[in-house]
């Protein structure tokens, strides 16, 4: 006798979902009119061009460093003035600490809309508005952040549940009471983490904002970039290379040390 | 014996069902009342009422003179400040360590820049290690509230309680998590602290054989009213077997009790989820 593992039905829609899912890639690929030829034939003008990137020019060195730490800067920046106030907005949205329901649904919604528009879309609309510079990166960089943010420290302090409130409730305690002294040290190490992990997103919206005429490496590299310096473009890139990889080890080890420290 | 507190005529309803049907009791100050009832009853309901955790519909509680359902703010945080609460799950701070927990009795009783930095007063301090050292927890008070045993956080929790030097004291199923021997511990100490400092304290317990062996009064509530009202003596096992007539759990266990003693005979050991915890 034949034992099935999975029933009959099962593997039928697994099938057509392995069908439907081809089906979706071909439609998308005529779509773009996607052209291998083409492609493979242009990209024999690669190794030319990789040859120029590969002398790298080490004079603007010093320039993109300093650059690259404006960029930090204004990272940094946003991420601490956009945790305050996705802390605040965060209590007051959260399903165990909100004080009225309404309030609750518009903070959630407001960050939901926020999230769902790119944050490079903030960018540009913030930067039209008000203009070029610094002001206008710091706060076009705070919509994303505070997107992200409020979600995050809604979750953890939502694990904290409902008991620890309760307790300071009947203690008499008020709200900011309740907040620092009932729900803060149980959820501090996750908050904590979700900024640290928000460090590397800003970084890179910050450096697209340069990108977008925002000072920061990003506009040098757009510099670079009209003027075909590959050597410059080559040097830009690679302090960025290493200036991200070197973050992402201190944020890891950010990581290890909250939850360890738990 | 000096009246305390004064429940009138309190309802509480979900929609159109009646959690509380018209609830009126006195209590006293230095009275050990048990309100004992099936799942379901409106215990939790009651009182958590006395210290508007739950908005009743309508109805009066006058606390120390003061009319409670209309307070609101910090009319109502100041009164709140003079009823202690202990819990079923103990809901202390995990991360905060024993002593901390204690003191957060006071929140209700200081400015709010002085318990921002935790800035307790010396008494305070000394009155909180003298709580610990008289339930039995000096020790540990440096300790993670989350590493303690439940007969260990639920003492941490009388502390809390006892902190803010309340004039009455709500208890709702405090040993119900509990095994029967730390469940015993618990309640020598809320009945002994309690009793010493004339406190009128309220407890919800769903052990019968508990209640007759702690409380200087009974009070059976069944699907929202109150059927007994008495002494310990007067609740026989026929009242018992009355007011759980009805209940998700066997009348017969415990409340006629041949192992009165032993501490094991939960009536509602089988109690619904839904029943129990939909208010908390
Ligand atoms: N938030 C709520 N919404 C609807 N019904 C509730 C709510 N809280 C409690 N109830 C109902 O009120 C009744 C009394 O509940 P409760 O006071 O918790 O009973 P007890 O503590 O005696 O077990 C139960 O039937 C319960 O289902
Ligand atoms: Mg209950």
């Amino acid at each position: 006798m034949r034992v099935p593992l999975s029933p009959v039905s099962h593997k039928l829609r697994v099938t057509a979902t392995a069908l439907g899912v081809a089906a979706v890639f071909t439609g998308s690929a005529f779509f773009l009119k996607l052209d291998a030829v083409k492609f493979f034939s242009r990209l024999q003008n690669a190794g030319g061009v990789l040859r120029r990137f590969m002398t790298i020019d080490l004079s603007v060195v010093g320039a993109a460093t300093a650059e690259m730490i404006g960029s930090l800067a204004m990272a940094v920046a946003a991420l601490c003035i956009g945790f305050f106030i996705s802390l605040v907005l965060a209590f007051l949205a959260a399903g165990n600490t909100a004080p009225s329901k309404p309030l609750a649904a518009v903070i959630k919604g407001s960050a939901a809309v926020v999230r769902a528009v790119p944050a490079l879309v903030w960018l540009l609309m913030i930067v039209a508005s008000v203009g070029f510079g610094n002001a206008g990166g710091l706060f076009g960089l705070l919509f994303p952040t505070c997107g992200y943010l409020i979600k995050a420290f809604i979750t953890s302090i939502e694990d904290q549940g409902t008991g620890s409130v309760e307790a300071m409730r009947a203690v008499g305690a008020s709200r900011i009471e309740i907040a620092i002294k009932g729900v803060l040290p149980g959820a501090m190490g996750q908050i904590l983490a979700w900024s640290a992990m928000r460090v590397e997103f800003n970084v890179a919206e910050s450096v697209n904002l340069g990108m977008v005429g925002v000072s920061g490496i990003g506009a040098m590299l757009m510099r670079a970039l009209g003027k075909y310096q590959y050597g410059a473009i080559s040097a830009i890139a690679l302090v960025m290379l290493i200036t991200m990889s070197a973050l992402e080890i201190l944020v890891n080890r950010l990581r290890r040390g909250i939850r360890g420290g738990k | 014996m000096e009246t305390i507190l004064s429940v009138r005529a309190l309802r509480k309803s979900y929609g159109a069902f009646e959690a509380l049907r018209g609830v009126s009791l006195d209590f006293h100050s230095g009275e050990f009342v048990v309100v004992v009832g099936p799942s379901g009853a409106g215990k939790s309901t009651l009182i958590r009422c006395i210290n508007r955790m739950i908005d009743p519909s309508s109805g009066g509680i006058e606390f120390d003179g003061v009319r409670l359902e209309r307070a609101r703010g910090a009319e109502l945080r100041k009164r709140r400040a003079k009823i202690g609460m202990i819990f079923q799950h103990y809901n202390l701070i995990g991360r905060t360590n024993v002593i901390k927990n204690v003191l957060h009795g006071r929140l209700g009783h200081m400015p709010f820049i002085k318990s921002l930095f935790g800035l307790y007063s010396m008494a305070d301090r000394l009155r909180a290690v003298a709580l610990l050292e008289e339930i039995g927890l000096l020790e540990q008070k440096y300790k993670r509230a989350d590493e303690l045993s439940g007969g260990q956080m639920q003492r941490v929790g009388i502390c809390r309680a006892l902190m803010q030097e309340p004039r009455l004291l709500l208890a709702d199923e405090p040993i119900a998590s509990l095994d029967p021997r730390s469940a015993e511990t618990v309640m020598n100490h809320l009945k002994r602290m309690t009793e010493q400092r004339g406190i009128c304290c309220i407890v919800n317990l769903h052990q019968v054989d508990f209640a007759r062996r702690y409380a200087s009064r009974i009070i059976g509530v069944k699907s929202g009213a109150v059927v007994f009202d008495g002494k310990p003596e007067e609740f026989t096992a026929d009242m018992a077997r009355a007011i759980y007539e009805g209940g998700e759990a066997d009348p017969l266990r415990g409340a006629a009790g041949d192992s009165v003693s032993d501490g094991t005979d939960y009536i509602e050991a089988a109690a619904t989820p839904g029943g129990e915890y939909a208010a908390v």
